[in-house]
């Protein structure tokens, strides 16, 4: 049995090349723009989005990595969920997409890239968009991952920004599938990592659905960057304090054991250098700094919304079985600093 | 040294996790083993270190060259490594607030920084924590004369660390050698808590 993990050495969003190094290569570019573009990579949001109409704008994103699973159905499943995502993170709806893969030739031969094709195509189904094509190369380590068009209106686009004093903040899936994924590779915390597998292939679909019928100030998907990057991402882009509660994160089974026992990916320690911009209460312990910069695979979103919507949209979220969804914070003036964490 | 019940994992080469399960392994099979794991890499360094602390061991590290020795001495021994003897800490922190010491001549002031750094390490008694703001975060960069001083007290255990802005603002961020970035809420709460020495 292909072990496809044993391939590549960081899987999953780990593998990304780190927030501090990009800005500076992104520094250096000159940005390519029209009047039609929305949102770009300069308001750090999920995904581009350009007006077509009044009432019509696409978004468009992509995403790929190298496996953190072994099973090639479930890597091409996670792909899918984590590609998608960024469209619902946007408030939109996904139309089409297109496999992006870098396979080496033996694994493509004992029908590991089918596997993995037809993993993506079930979530892709499920999401109600079509596959309309795709591009592939060979490669050493194998790479999967998808783009990615959708439809949002553009005077309902979900961003980064907007984030208002006094909003609750709700997350749809559990923190911690960086750790537990170097749990996998251990074969260790069985309870926790199949938690994990499941949650990083489903599709933020239903979650988007059921937030669309509350006030969301603003959004992301909780993804490479962990929890705290995209928290100082939506507060900055918001000029506000986000504050985290640490107690209340949804975490998967054994996160905080496997953190213990150093089951810690390298990005973790990636994002920490790079997200200064947080204070975290020294009155926890110090495996939450483990915890809250976890990059995640396909994560859940994370809304920003008014207080008196909050306990009503984590009622609707567990209606439709979203049963992790928790209000983790609030949204304070700003006090000099992007996020604070308190027990 | 007696070689019986020690233990070597050498996994220089390898990322995370593997230095932990291999670890691991070894721990599971032998727990009253000595046991030294070799990494190559700080975060592997960190993963097994938390590992041995969260089975009880006693951890000490030493390091040669880019290795990492952690030896992991099972709790009711006393760590069998001499090379990371108990140290004692003081409650003070240091605030750095410039790459020279003292004020009349810079030049003079450079070379006593030097002094200073050494004199630091000999010290029967180090700071808890030591701060860098404005120019002194230039010391603790990857080109800094003073870095393999510095490096060494951090070995110690004493917790360094040098404002973030400060990084930015000497376009240095990316170059920092030692310790880890901080914020002025950080230095502010010890600037009022603390009991600082300012340099």
């Amino acid at each position: 049995m292909v072990r496809l993990t044993d391939y590549v050495t960081n899987g999953g969003c780990a593998c990304k090349i780190g927030p501090h190094i990009l800005n500076r290569v992104l520094k250096a570019v000159t940005p390519v723009t029209n009047d039609q573009v929305l949102a770009d990579m300069t308001g750090s949001d999920d995904a581009g989005v350009y007006k077509i109409s009044d009432t019509l704008a696409l978004v468009q994103t992509l995403d790929f990595f190298t496996p953190m699973v072994n099973d090639p159905v479930l890597f091409g499943k996670i792909a899918a969920a984590n590609a998608l995502s960024d469209v619902y993170a946007m408030g939109g709806t996904p139309l089409t997409a297109m496999n992006i893969v870098g396979f080496p030739v033996p694994l493509v031969e004992q029908g590991i890239l089918t596997d993995v094709l037809n993993g993506a195509g079930s979530i892709v189904a499920e999401s109600g968009a079509a596959i309309v094509g795709g591009h592939s190369i060979e490669n050493k380590e194998p790479i999967f991952g998808m783009s990615v068009t959708g439809q949002v209106n553009p005077n309902c686009i979900w961003k980064n920004k907007g984030a208002q004093v006094g909003d609750v903040l709700v997350l749809t899936k559990r923190i911690g599938t960086g750790i537990m994924n170097n749990a996998l590779k251990a074969d260790l915390f069985p309870v926790g990592t199949e938690q994990a597998v499941t949650s990083m292939s489903t599709l933020n679909r239903v979650g988007a659905e059921v937030a669309h019928n509350f006030t969301i100030h603003a959004c992301t998907d909780v993804t490479g960057f962990s929890l705290m990057g995209h928290s100082v991402e939506m507060a900055s882009a918001s000029d506000v304090t986000i504050h985290i509660k640490a107690y209340d994160i949804p975490l998967f089974d054994d996160v905080i054991e496997a953190a213990q026992m150093g089951l810690v990916p390298a990005a973790s320690y990636g994002n920490r250098k790079a997200i200064t911009d947080v204070q975290v209460d020294q009155a926890l312990d110090p495996v939450w700094m483990d915890i809250l910069f976890d990059p995640q695979t396909s994560g859940g979103l994370l809304f920003s919304v008014p207080a008196n919507e909050g306990e009503q949209l984590v009622e609707a979220l567990h209606k439709a079985s979203i049963d992790c969804a928790a209000i983790i914070g609030s949204v304070e003036s700003f006090s000099g600093l992007a996020v604070r964490v308190t027990e | 040294m007696s070689n019986t019940n020690e233990l070597t994992v050498d996994v220089r080469g390898s990322l995370c996790p593997k230095p932990v399960i291999e670890t691991k392994k070894v721990s599971d099979a032998n727990p009253d083993a000595v046991i030294t794991t070799i990494v190559d890499n700080e975060v592997s360094r960190d993963n097994v270190e938390k590992f041995g602390k969260s089975r009880g061991y006693g951890v000490a590290i030493r390091q040669d060259g880019k290795d990492f020795y952690l030896t992991m001495t099972p709790n009711d021994n006393p760590v069998a490594d001499g090379s990371c003897e108990p140290m004692s800490y003081g409650n003070r922190v240091i605030l750095m607030t410039k790459d020279y010491l003292g004020e009349g001549s810079e030049e003079l002031g450079r070379n006593l920084m030097k002094t200073f750094w050494v004199c630091m390490l000999e010290a029967d008694v180090k700071p808890s924590k030591i701060y860098f703001i404005n120019s002194s975060v230039k010391m603790v960069v990857n080109d800094s004369v003073h870095l393999e001083n510095i490096k060494k007290l951090a070995d110690l255990g004493v917790e360094i660390a040098a404002c973030g802005i400060c990084l930015d603002y000497f376009g240095v961020k990316e170059d920092l050698g030692v310790g880890s970035i901080t914020n002025m809420y950080a230095i502010t709460d010890s600037i009022l808590g603390e009991n600082l020495v300012k340099l």
